[in-house]
């Protein structure tokens, strides 16, 4: 029977990590005890308690139960808007809004950031976490300006902050700042600036931190995931290259680290599928288009099953795998029609037309709908939640 | 239909010579016996499994563990099945896909244990996934360097490791006299510098190891706390004592050389 938040923890790490192999005997304990806690709870205990609550809505998350991790975000996100007298109580609002991030609950978590944006706290770090994840919490909503106005005043309380604070932080606002360089009306040359700056926040944080962690591997792929959406802007296929042989790497080690069913490396394998599906476009292969196609479209189902329908990383999975899969079909209906047009050549040119005119129908409707797709399919920025 | 095999023969003057699998489309794995004495940079010539013929080269090498990383140079347009990795725990169902002939054992069973950071020596440290076999034991070496997959129902099965020649895993001590072990893939990632965080950010940064300026700020300040904290340090030799001043000085100036260094470099930008 787990009796506390901080039982239920060690009965969720207990699980997570399965000394025994008996990862599911915890299951059905953690399920009773999620259904029975209340904000009457968490109130008495302070912030060690419901730091303890956050976290084990985020196991809930990683063991499968999404159902009772946001049944647990909603409580805290609650117990935050009731203005919960806590010294922490910033600390645990960004907390909280990290879980819902991950859960997919994009307005309730920002509505949780908001109550506690214009705090009046001591510390800098505090304050600009609270803007950059609104920052981030924008961007995924697709609120471009106001992201990039949150993004602008966490950077003016970044420089307040100490130095390992700061890598953390400028990786998560550079991240943010290659989106907004990409949104029409961006200073052509901001870009590239974007770019180099996360580059360069990507590698401090790798010298200052574990270069094995989940957060460094997450942290390249999103730089490689910055190279992709350039390289298909500029039709630069070694780039392209490249950042796919990173990604593939970078998405391996996450598996292994985490497990290949767990939702960051779920996100990771989806961003590769998509990456390889641009590729095998440039590459003009139909054989790498199917493959990247088949990887979309298991992967889309096990982000289904694990984040559920709604989740902003599933719909942009399935938006990008419904696109593949027209790009599919007009590859095999090109390979199709070249061979089929090998012994009408001879009957003359008309004879050709009946593939032609879905091919013209797909070509006229792929481009413009891949290159949005792309877009969203890495606005949707998983690492946010890092900045707690 | 895409195939779905990924292993891979190591070919030698047309003949075979061993076995190993592709990690990713450009990395594979194989064990130091299929390549005896191969270096760095040497040529390997692989076949697919569906009998296409592919280029590669010995990346590294982790002599300790019998480990070989090869580079592969696929063609654009080539499309090779790769597995996904994953971790696995004690009491999972295993089984090693891949046999080194028709008439050998498709070995399989449950993983006994898994032993954490064991090492030869001050060599690589990797965790061992001790098998538990459901076949009768027989010539273990010659699996040596194929896959170990995780079993799970409902799921299509993922790499968890690779089969150790059985000499190894009696060095890295894990098992007791079990001779079926597999390195955990997550440690065996970890042994090779090319597949680490860095070799990645290197690879998209173009190649050199560019180590791009950190924010000023954050910069200069751990400098001065750098320097501080020598300054103190060199004073504490001093003032105990234990070394002529005169021996100090110049460390004291390389040190505010340093600093001045970094102060300059922030005022450039």
């Amino acid at each position: 029977m787990i009796d506390s938040f901080d039982e239920a923890v060690t009965c969720a790490e207990e699980a997570l990590s399965d000394p025994g192999g008996l990862r599911f005997t915890h299951l059905p304990g953690l399920v009773r005890f999620v259904d029975m806690v209340t904000v009457s709870d968490l109130r008495p205990h302070g912030a060690a308690e419901f730091e303890s609550a956050v976290r084990l809505g985020r196991e809930l998350l990683y063991l499968g139960l999404r159902d009772e991790a946001r049944q647990v975000f909603h409580l805290l996100a609650d117990t935050c808007l009731d203005k919960l007298e806590l010294p922490e109580t910033v600390r645990s609002a960004r907390l909280v809004a990290a879980l819902g991030a991950s859960l997919g609950r994009l307005d309730k978590a920002r509505e949780v950031l908001w109550a506690v944006r214009e705090a009046e706290t001591p510390n800098p770090y505090d304050r600009a976490a609270v803007l950059a994840n609104l920052a981030a919490v924008e961007l995924a909503r697709n609120d471009v300006s106001a992201a990039g106005d949150y993004a602008r005043r966490a950077r003016t309380v970044v420089d307040l902050c100490a130095p390992q604070e700061q890598l953390v932080l400028r990786e998560l606002l550079a991240t943010i700042e290659v989106h907004l360089s990409r949104e029409p009306g961006a200073a052509l040359h901001s870009r590239r600036v974007a770019y180099d700056e996360l580059s360069a926040s990507t590698w401090a944080l790798l010298e200052d931190g574990d270069e094995d962690s989940p957060q460094a591997f997450l942290a390249v792929v999103t730089v490689a995931m910055a190279r992709v959406e350039s390289a298909v802007e500029d039709g630069d296929a070694p780039s392209l290259d490249k950042a796919v042989v990173a990604l593939e790497v970078a998405g391996q080690r996450l598996a292994a680290l985490l497990g290949a069913d767990h939702p960051s490396a779920l996100g990771v394998q989806a961003d590769l599928a998509a990456a390889q599906l641009e590729l095998a476009r440039f590459v003009r292969s139909s054989a790498r288009l199917l493959r990247a196609v088949g990887a979309l479209e298991s992967v889309t189902e096990r982000l289904a099953f694990r984040l559920g329908r709604t989740h902003p990383r599933t719909v942009v999975a399935l938006a990008n795998l419904v696109i593949a899969q027209v790009e599919s079909v007009r590859a095999v209906t090109r390979l199709v029609a070249s061979l089929a047009a090998r012994p009408r050549l001879a009957l003359g040119e008309g004879e050709q037309g009946t593939g032609g005119d879905l091919l013209l129908l797909t070509r006229r409707e792929t481009p413009g709908d891949w290159a949005t797709a792309a877009r969203t399919m890495s606005r949707w920025n998983r690492r946010w939640s890092r900045v707690q | 239909m895409a195939h779905d095999e990924y292993w891979v023969a190591i070919m030698f003057d047309g003949g075979l010579r061993g076995g190993g699998f592709l990690l990713t489309r450009d990395f594979a794995l194989t064990t130091t016996c299929c390549l005896p004495g191969a270096q760095v940079g040497d040529s390997v010539e692989l076949r697919t499994s569906d009998g296409r013929p592919l280029q590669g080269s010995v990346r590294d090498v982790a002599e300790d563990l019998g480990l070989t990383l090869l580079s592969l140079y696929p063609g654009d347009g080539d499309d090779y099945a790769t597995p996904l990795a994953d971790h696995a725990t004690k009491g999972d169902v295993w089984h090693a896909p891949y046999r080194p002939g028709p008439a050998s054992a498709l070995l399989g069973g449950t993983v006994g244990d898994v032993s954490m950071d064991r090492q030869v020596g001050d060599g690589h440290a990797v965790s061992v996934l001790e098998l538990a076999s459901e076949q009768e034991p027989c010539a273990y070496e010659t699996y040596a360097g194929g896959p170990v997959e995780r079993v799970g129902e409902g799921t299509a099965p993922k790499l968890v490791g690779i089969l150790l020649e059985p000499e190894t895993a009696g060095r890295l001590g894990a098992g007791g006299d079990n001779p079926l072990s597999a390195a955990t893939i997550h440690s065996v990632f970890r042994v090779f510098e090319d597949l680490s965080a860095f070799a990645l950010m290197s690879l998209l940064l173009d190649g050199a190891p560019r180590r791009p300026r950190r924010p000023a700020i954050a910069r200069v300040d751990e400098e001065f706390d750098l320097s501080e904290h020598q300054l103190r340090r060199l004073r504490q030799l001093e003032t105990q004592g234990l070394v002529d001043p005169q021996i100090l000085r110049p460390y004291q100036v390389r040190v505010l050389n340093d600093l001045f260094d970094a102060l300059q470099e922030e005022g450039d930008r």
